[in-house]
């Protein structure tokens, strides 16, 4: 059963300076009639190159941004109608690493955002435990966030995202700037999650990554949708490459090289 | 008691943040002496025979700065926590959370608004205590409801610059300018009869003079609600109608941002 719906979504980002509404800018068609399903409880990752759309297509899924046509829906709610609705199912790890209120620690902006996640008091201070130790931060949680490094400003954010445990879970680029091994722990994570029902989208750039993780595997080139199948070779990171340039655009280096 | 909850939140995570900026707080007292200071040799270079609007020239000048003072940093909250969440990114790990984005704002100006308060009482106890302004002569219940009218004024005033700031980021050059008309119109250091005739029509259209006047009168003489009447006619309604119609304005100019995609645009 599909979790997330997305029909014949369009964003286009106009690049008008509201200061200088008389200078003319050719917009940017972000994503294009692209329509996809994402299945209850599996993990699903976008790939693309920079400026294809995956951070956009995340950002319409969390209501940050709203579509230009067609719908998206999350849980069955509509993100521009129910958009409080999809705000309680998802949890977000936003790709910035400035995201955070520098001069708390660790522990204080968790426990910050608990409170507008709407956690329970008598369960918040376990939960932030539970969700540093799963991002291996509690050493390093009453350090001030202004001292973090951008690898744990990242798990942090990632930490942030799984608070509330919501039944679906998006992140960007999650395991950019994480060493080998923090990367590797992260996908057991994700992993544990998918078991406990969570359904996990992904944006990434990183074919190893998307062969640890994914069970479906959507391609996105400038804007639209490339490709998508499901993916049932785990640790092949062969696999999603061959299968990434046989429907992107993009050309792909090993065959030029080899070509040379 | 969500709510609550959120707003201790709010006031926790501001005090730390501020208590880790070390002696920025401590400074801001010793200015605000300074200034009142010069507010005081000011009215004794004027000389006690000035008495504007019937009232002691020093007293006159702390109620006026002070309460103009709050209600433009009261304003520039707003701004501040959406400028500030945009500066530091933290404006789309909100806009995702669970609680709703215009209450998630108010909540992120509240500790700004309740600094701002007890800065404007510390403004009135260095004048009027330290500086030995005239003697008060307070009516409590016309103060409270002042109060509380000042206060819904500004925080509807606050959610317009923070619509101004999601939609075009000059938020705070709205409040600057906002600021310096009310400055200058609002009878907050001289009375606004010395205006020329047209510009005290401009001077009864902004709700702040008559707060300003009606807070001078509740405090250093008395004067009790009903005979407020003109004041409150003008005061009650609008602040009653500007709060909703700022909350609409907000929802609304979030919207258009999130369809823009300028949410974290500063």
């Amino acid at each position: 059963m599909a979790i997330i719906e997305v029909q014949s979504v369009t964003k286009i980002f106009d690049g008008r300076d509201w200061a200088k509404p008389w200078k003319r800018t050719s917009p940017t068609r972000a994503l294009d009639q692209v329509s996809i399903a994402f299945e209850s409880g599996k993990t699903a990752v976008l790939l693309g190159p920079n400026g294809s759309g995956k951070t956009t297509l995340l950002k319409l899924l969390s209501t940050i941004f709203l579509p230009d046509s067609g719908t998206l829906k999350v849980g069955g709610y509509d993100t521009e109608r129910a958009g409080d609705q999809v705000r309680k199912m998802i949890g977000f790890a936003v790709g910035s690493e400035r995201s955070f209120f520098p001069r708390l620690t660790a522990r204080e902006n968790l426990e910050f955002f608990a409170v507008f996640e709407e956690i329970a008091a008598s369960t918040m201070r376990g939960r932030v435990e539970e969700v540093l130790k799963a991002v291996n931060l509690t050493s390093d949680s009453d350090k001030q966030v202004m001292k973090f490094s951008s690898g744990m400003l990242h798990r942090l954010g990632i930490a942030r995202a799984i608070l509330k445990s919501p039944p679906v879970l998006l992140l960007d680029e999650p395991s950019r700037s994480l060493d080998p091994a923090a990367a590797e722990q992260l996908w057991q994570m994700l992993g544990s999650l998918k078991e406990m029902g969570t359904t996990v989208l992904v944006a990434s750039h990183n074919f190893e990554e998307t062969a640890a993780i994914a069970d479906t595997i959507a391609v996105l080139d400038q804007g639209r949708l490339a490709g998508c199948e499901n993916f049932g070779r785990r640790g092949d990171a062969t696999a999603v490459r061959d299968f990434y340039f046989s429907v992107s655009r993009e050309p792909d280096k090993r065959m030029v090289e080899a070509r040379r | 008691m969500n709510l609550l909850r959120k707003f201790l939140a709010v006031l926790r995570r501001d005090w730390l943040t501020a208590s880790r900026y070390g002696a920025a707080s401590i400074l801001y007292v010793v200015g605000l002496v300074f200034e009142v200071g010069a507010f005081y040799f000011v009215a004794r270079s004027v000389g006690p025979a000035y008495r504007p609007d019937g009232f002691d020239f020093f007293s006159f000048l702390v109620i006026g700065t002070g309460v103009w003072g709050f209600f433009i940093a009261t304003v520039s909250s707003f701004v501040s926590a959406i400028r500030e969440s945009q500066v530091s990114g933290s404006i789309e790990a909100l806009m995702t959370t669970a609680t709703k984005p215009s209450l998630l704002v108010t909540l992120s100006a509240a500790s700004t608004i309740l600094r701002d308060g007890l800065q404007l009482i510390a403004y009135l106890i260095v004048g009027f205590v330290l500086f030995g302004a005239t003697a008060l002569h307070v009516n409590p219940l016309a103060l409270i409801v002042l109060s509380v009218l000042i206060l819904a004024l500004a925080l509807a005033f606050g959610i317009f610059a923070a619509a101004v700031q999601v939609s075009v980021q000059k938020g705070g050059a709205v409040v600057w300018l906002f600021g310096s008309v009310i400055w200058l119109f609002s009878g907050t250091m001289f009375p606004v009869s010395v205006l020329p005739a047209p510009l005290q029509a401009l001077s009864k259209a902004i709700p702040l003079t008559y707060a300003m006047d009606g807070l001078r009168a509740a405090l250093l003489k008395g004067t009790s609600l009903a005979e407020m009447g003109p004041r409150l006619m003008y005061l009650v309604p609008l602040a009653v109608l500007l709060l909703p119609i700022a909350v609409a304005v907000f929802t609304v100019t979030l919207q258009q941002a999130r369809r823009r995609g300028t949410l974290s645009y500063y």
